[in-house]
């Protein structure tokens, strides 16, 4: 854990951002990727994110095997929902870990939950996601999506059958080559644009900042 | 006398012509000769003549013939010929006096030079024994016991012939052979050692069309009458033909000029020319000749070391010189250029040896280990002496080296290649004094040195014993008898106080280059050190006129001068028939120094800048001129006038110009690169028209100058050029069939081009992207990227853009099965291509339509536009798309029960893919044809034909056209009766079919 560098690290969140503006496309108008309804809100907000990560995963969907496609199951989060999640979860830390104070919770809580103002998912720039067949069955990854209560989420964790860590590998190397970076906590979180973004490949500023709330300009593509 | 049998029978006194009387007669002649030396019985002569039927007085009658012939022969001087010896009559004659001695006796030659390797000396005899038969064997005669003999000798020379045609193919001669070979096919259709040697001469002069009817016509012929298939030799010679296979093309011929028009290459011979001055070394010259004669187990291969200015590569040139008639397969010679910024990449070198050793272009294998591999086999065949010169390392050679015994390989270089095993090592040293003595004699005369031999002593040595060095001081005086040793030696004694600091070897050579160099004129100093500035391999004097500024003469006459002085050496003659020259390293090193020290580098740019830019004018001036069917980029390039002369001998020849050029030019770019001429570096790169003119397989020269200009972009911290550059190398990589690298390289530009809202740049990396899904199958990508693309054209209204990308969006449509989305997208197509006024774009999306029609089994209306496509590639002279639209036809046809023109039109389709090198045209194409024999219950045939198609796009990443291949042959398995075979590939078809989304999963589902 200590070598990992956390969402809430002050090098990422000191990472400057220039924000370029660039548009969020609903993927629900992409016909070839796949959305899973778990986490579906009504706006579809969760169907949101920016227009370079839509090139990478389409592209990066045709690196995995023949039959293999992403499964996307949240992208975009309004920044209030972002405040919520975070809110909550430091009030189940101090809950389960009483005793600490709040730069403890508000670290502690950052290993899973990113602290509102540099959540890659607020700006549309992260996706939670896995990979299912063509049919849309759900491949085995060692975890579920979103599952945190053990270290098996951890992307490099060995606490996971031989065929989930040979579907992450899938996984990661269809990303990696497009240029997206995993929060190596979780396995499912993919970014490309935003600090944590930046702060790892060593990008001078993030190009995505936080996007408060839908609605934001939504077309396929830029003007 | 003369006797002949081998025709009709008869027989020559001298030129005279005998007269033997009538049928009977000659044939009592006939026999007696048959049998000749031996007794042969009056009986036997009476069954001979009469059969079974004798007269009463015809032992009177033999006896009256014979002693006619007697009469006749003694009337020309061989009376006592025919000797009567009970119980018959006897002929003695000198074996050689008959025609069918003459015969057995070069057929059995011809058959051990065969045995022995010998093919031309072999095709001689051969030819020589056939040129003895006047006709059928013993014709002219009415008797039917020696029709026994006649027809074992006609079957003994039908056997002749057959060999002499395989040596005459063996040795490369097959010019006249497709007549002469046709004509004895015709008359015995079910030889198929004939036959096969008629494929293999039609195949091999590149009409392999034909090659493959002529099998189908034999097959008919063997099933029809004798109720057989064709044997396993034809067989495995068709598969041969079908895959395209290289070695059969590749052959030497031994002798050019009795080959005839057929023949396909000369007997490589590339050594440059030794100069006429050549002394001393003769111990080195003994060593080496003898040990690289052939003699038995593995490949000769001398390395000879020495540093710069020994005479290493002429001391190599003239032992291969010496050498060559041992080795009658030709030399083969290579600069390796281990000593400049840019060594020769061994792949570079195999394919100009393997175009060299008969392989075409286009069937050059791309890998280098699939190359080193074909040439050592084609080696393997022969007798070749290699001198590889100036290599640089044991890695550069390695992949150069014969793998068995019969080739020599003489290499130099700097280093001694210790690495390599199995060497021998020359070290040259410096002259002995003498030695060098003696050069400088052969050099500036006898004269001058008796005159001063001090003088001659102390100029040697200056020049540290050194050949190059001698040369070139030697230059000064040639031509000037007058002209003393003595200032020579002074001004070198100076020179070389003057570099004392440098190593012995080095002050040698200096000193005498700088006395060249400083006694040249300003304009031919200045030729030299731009030469050495640009650093190219090799020049043609228009390069040279381009540094300078000059007119093409007077850059001829400024060479020419340095080639007088020493400085600069003649190469040879190029394809075109131009000039090229080239420098030594440490002429080109001393010349870059004195650029870098004599001019100012802006103007030394300026120089190299021009160099390039007249060859970008030359680029763009030979590229198509009429609307493109793809998109380009749309950018001023900065205008260069050329000489008109050059401008058509290029626009006549471009590939030729390319071919001779494009190793200068790579270099040339990479030079530009390195002085930081980015923005030139970066037009070079993204001429479309280039790479398109570059063309199919350039793609070692293609992919340096792409990477130059990349490191160019990066360099000049230009991220729209490198977004250019990327698009470019995307480019490059799917022509190369590598789809998954060029998705890489496309997204990483659409990255870019979005950072810099570069519309028109996002645009043409995304079409990049859809079109680099589209063969791995990967559709609903590929669909996605290029409705992008076509939206962003639209917007633009970009016609030919639009054309594009709606064209390759609805045939990707047309591959999920979206019916109308195809439709919509190939009519908006077809509408934007003639706005824009692209027939090529036309016949494209024509084609397309077809395909869509008939996959909606609208059969009329898919023969109408496949036929209109095909009739607009032919009208444009697109020979490869004619042959794509050539295909769809007749499997529309097909599919209509019409299978008459097919096999001919798809034979023809396939050799026009096998020509250009389309590796997946020739699979689709071979596919169809299996179709067709299958729809035709030719289920040998059809199997040899998925055979070969699975062969090429196995090495390919395009899975659903693989399983289409499969479903065809679970259906061939079906008909054979393996049911369990056929649902296992039509299983496996199906899962491929369902991973990727492709329409074929409805029908087969829907076939349940």
């Amino acid at each position: 854990m200590a070598e990992m560098v956390l969402l809430s690290d002050t090098a990422v969140v000191e990472t400057p951002v220039a924000e370029c503006d660039e548009c969020l496309v609903d993927l629900r108008t992409v016909g070839a990727l796949r959305l899973d309804p778990r986490l579906a809100d009504g706006d579809g907000a969760f169907a949101h994110v920016r227009l370079s990560v839509v090139d990478r995963l389409v592209t990066a969907q045709t690196l995995l095997p023949a039959g293999m496609r992403l499964l996307i199951v949240e992208c975009y989060r309004p920044l209030t929902l972002q405040q919520d999640y975070f809110d909550s979860h430091k009030q189940r830390l101090r809950v389960i870990q009483p005793g600490h104070d709040e730069a403890w919770y508000h670290r502690r809580a950052s290993r899973y939950i990113s602290p509102p103002e540099v959540a890659p998912h607020v700006a549309g720039a992260a996706v939670d996601l896995t990979l299912c067949t063509a049919d849309g069955t759900e491949l085995w990854m060692g975890t579920q999506v979103n599952d945190t209560d053990s270290e098996a989420c951890h992307t490099d964790s060995a606490n996971v059958s031989a065929e989930a860590a040979r579907n992450r590998r899938y996984l990661c190397d269809a990303l990696t080559s497009v240029g997206m970076v995993n929060y190596p906590t979780e396995w499912w979180h993919w970014s490309y644009g935003d600090r944590y973004w930046a702060h790892v490949t060593g990008a001078p500023v993030a190009r995505y900042g936080p996007v408060k709330s839908l609605p934001v300009p939504t077309v396929a593509a830029p003007a | 006398m003369e006797f002949r049998l081998l025709g009709p029978v008869s027989a020559y006194a001298g030129d005279e012509s005998v007269p033997l009387g009538g049928a009977k007669p000659k044939a009592l002649l006939a026999a007696l000769l048959l049998e000749h030396g031996r007794v042969v019985s009056a009986n036997r002569l009476v069954d001979v003549l009469w059969d079974d039927d004798p007269p009463d007085t015809a032992r009177a009658l033999i006896q009256t013939y014979v002693s006619t012939l007697r009469r006749t022969f003694a009337r020309h001087g061989a009376g006592d010929l025919i000797a009567t010896a009970a119980p018959g009559y006897v002929i003695r004659i000198e074996p050689e006096s008959l025609d069918v001695e003459l015969f057995t006796r070069l057929l059995a030659q011809g058959r051990a030079a065969a045995a022995a390797g010998d093919q031309p000396a072999a095709a001689e005899l051969l030819r020589a024994a056939d040129l003895l038969w006047q006709g059928p064997a013993l014709s002219g005669l009415d008797a039917t016991e020696l029709t026994v003999h006649a027809s074992r000798l006609d079957e003994l020379r039908a056997t002749a012939v057959e060999e002499r045609i395989a040596a005459e193919i063996a040795a490369g001669q097959w010019g006249d052979l497709v007549a002469e070979l046709t004509v004895l096919v015709g008359h015995r259709p079910t030889n198929e050692r004939l036959r096969g040697q008629l494929m293999t001469v039609l195949y091999r002069l590149g009409r392999q069309a034909e090659a493959l009817a002529c099998y189908r016509e034999g097959r008919d012929v063997l099933i029809g009458e004798l109720g057989v298939e064709p044997g396993p030799e034809l067989n495995a010679l068709h598969h041969a033909i079908l895959r395209g296979e290289t070695e059969q093309l590749a052959v030497a011929s031994h002798a050019p000029e009795l080959a005839g028009p057929g023949t396909v290459h000369p007997v490589p011979a590339q050594l440059p020319p030794v100069p006429a001055d050549f002394t001393g070394r003769a111990a080195e010259i003994e060593a080496l000749a003898q040990a690289l004669l052939p003699a038995g187990g593995a490949p000769a291969v001398q390395v000879i070391a020495g540093s710069g200015g020994t005479g290493k590569s002429t001391l190599a040139t003239a032992v291969a010189h010496r050498l060559a008639e041992h080795f009658p397969d030709g030399q083969l010679y290579a600069e390796l250029r281990g000593m400049s910024d840019a060594p020769a990449e061994p792949g570079e070198v195999l394919s100009r040896f393997l175009r060299a050793l008969g392989v075409e272009q286009a069937q050059l294998p791309e890998g280098l280990g699939e190359r080193a591999d074909l040439y050592r086999s084609l080696l393997a065949q022969r007798r070749m002496l290699l001198v590889l010169d100036d290599a640089a390392s044991e890695q550069q050679v390695r992949p150069l080296l014969p793998g068995r015994a019969g080739n020599a390989v003489v290499i130099t270089s700097r280093d001694r290649l210790a690495g390599l095993s199995g060497t021998t090592l020359t070290d040259l040293r410096v002259l002995e004094p003498d030695e060098a003595l003696l050069l400088l004699r052969r050099l500036a005369g006898d004269e001058r040195v008796d005159e001063d031999v001090d003088a001659a002593q102390r100029i040697v040595e200056y020049c540290g014993n050194l050949p190059l060095a001698l040369r070139i001081v030697s230059a000064r005086l040639a031509g000037r008898r007058a002209l003393p040793l003595k200032p020579l030696a002074d001004r070198l004694a100076d020179e070389s106080r003057r570099l004392n600091h440098l190593s012995a070897g080095d002050v040698g050579v200096r000193s005498s280059i700088e006395l060249s160099y400083r006694a040249l004129d300003p304009d031919c100093r200045t030729t030299l050190r731009r030469l050495g500035w640009f650093g190219v391999p090799d020049f043609s004097p228009w390069v040279v006129s381009w540094l300078v500024e000059t007119s093409p003469a007077e850059a001829e006459e400024l060479v020419e001068q340095l080639v007088d002085a020493q400085l600069v050496e003649f190469v040879g003659v190029d394809r075109m028939g131009g000039l090229r020259y080239r420098l030594h390293d440490l002429i080109r090193l001393y010349a870059r120094e004195c650029a870098a020290l004599e001019e100012p580098a802006q103007d030394l740019a300026a120089a190299v800048a021009r160099a390039l830019r007249g060859w970008l004018a030359l680029i763009h001036r030979a590229a198509v001129d009429s609307p493109p069917a793809e998109i380009r980029w749309r950018r001023p390039f900065s205008p260069h006038d050329v000489a008109e002369e050059l401008t058509a001998l290029v626009i006549a020849d471009p590939w030729d110009w390319f071919e001779a050029e494009q190793s200068a030019l790579a270099s040339g770019v990479e030079r530009a690169l390195a002085l930081g001429l980015h923005d030139l570096v970066f037009e070079f790169a993204s001429a479309r028209n280039a790479s398109a003119f570059m063309g199919a397989n350039r793609f070692a020269a293609r992919t340096r100058v792409i990477e130059a200009a990349l490191t160019a972009a990066r360099r000049a911290g230009k991220p729209h050029d490198e977004a250019v550059i990327l698009t470019e190398l995307g480019q490059l990589r799917y022509d190369q069939d590598h789809y998954t690298e060029a998705r890489r390289q496309f997204r990483a530009a659409l990255s870019l081009f979005r950072e810099l809202n570069d519309v028109p740049g996002q645009a043409t990396a995304l079409a990049g992207l859809g079109i680099a899904c589209r063969e791995p199958g990967r559709f609903a990508e590929g669909v996605h990227f290029l409705d992008q693309a076509a939206a962003l054209l639209h917007e633009a209204r970009d016609d030919i853009g639009i054309g594009y990308s709606r064209r390759i969006a609805g045939s990707v449509r047309l591959e999920l099965g979206d019916y109308d989305g195809a439709l919509a997208d190939l009519t908006e197509s077809l509408a934007a291509y003639r706005r824009a006024g692209s027939r090529l774009g036309e016949g494209h999306t024509l084609r397309t339509l077809g395909l869509y029609h008939r996959a909606r089994d609208e059969w009329a209306a898919a023969e109408r536009r496949c036929a209109e496509s095909a009739e607009i590639f032919h009208e444009l002279g697109d020979e490869l798309m004619e042959a794509y639209a050539v295909r769809a036809l007749a499997k529309t046809r097909m599919r209509r029960g019409h299978h008459g023109e097919a096999l001919p039109r798809l034979e023809w389709a396939l050799s026009v893919s096998h020509t250009m090198g389309d590796r997946w045209g020739q699979g689709a194409t071979l596919r169809v044809l299996g179709q067709l024999h299958l729809a035709e219950h030719r289920l040998d045939l059809a199997e040899a034909c998925f055979d070969a198609a699975h062969d090429i796009w196995q090495s390919m990443d395009v899975p659903v056209w693989q399983a289409r291949l499969d479903l065809d042959r679970s259906r061939l398995l079906a008909a054979r009766g393996d049911t369990a075979g056929a649902q296992t590939a039509r299983a496996h078809a199906r899962r491929v079919f369902h991973d990727h989304g492709a329409r074929e999963i409805r029908e087969l589902d829907g076939d349940r």
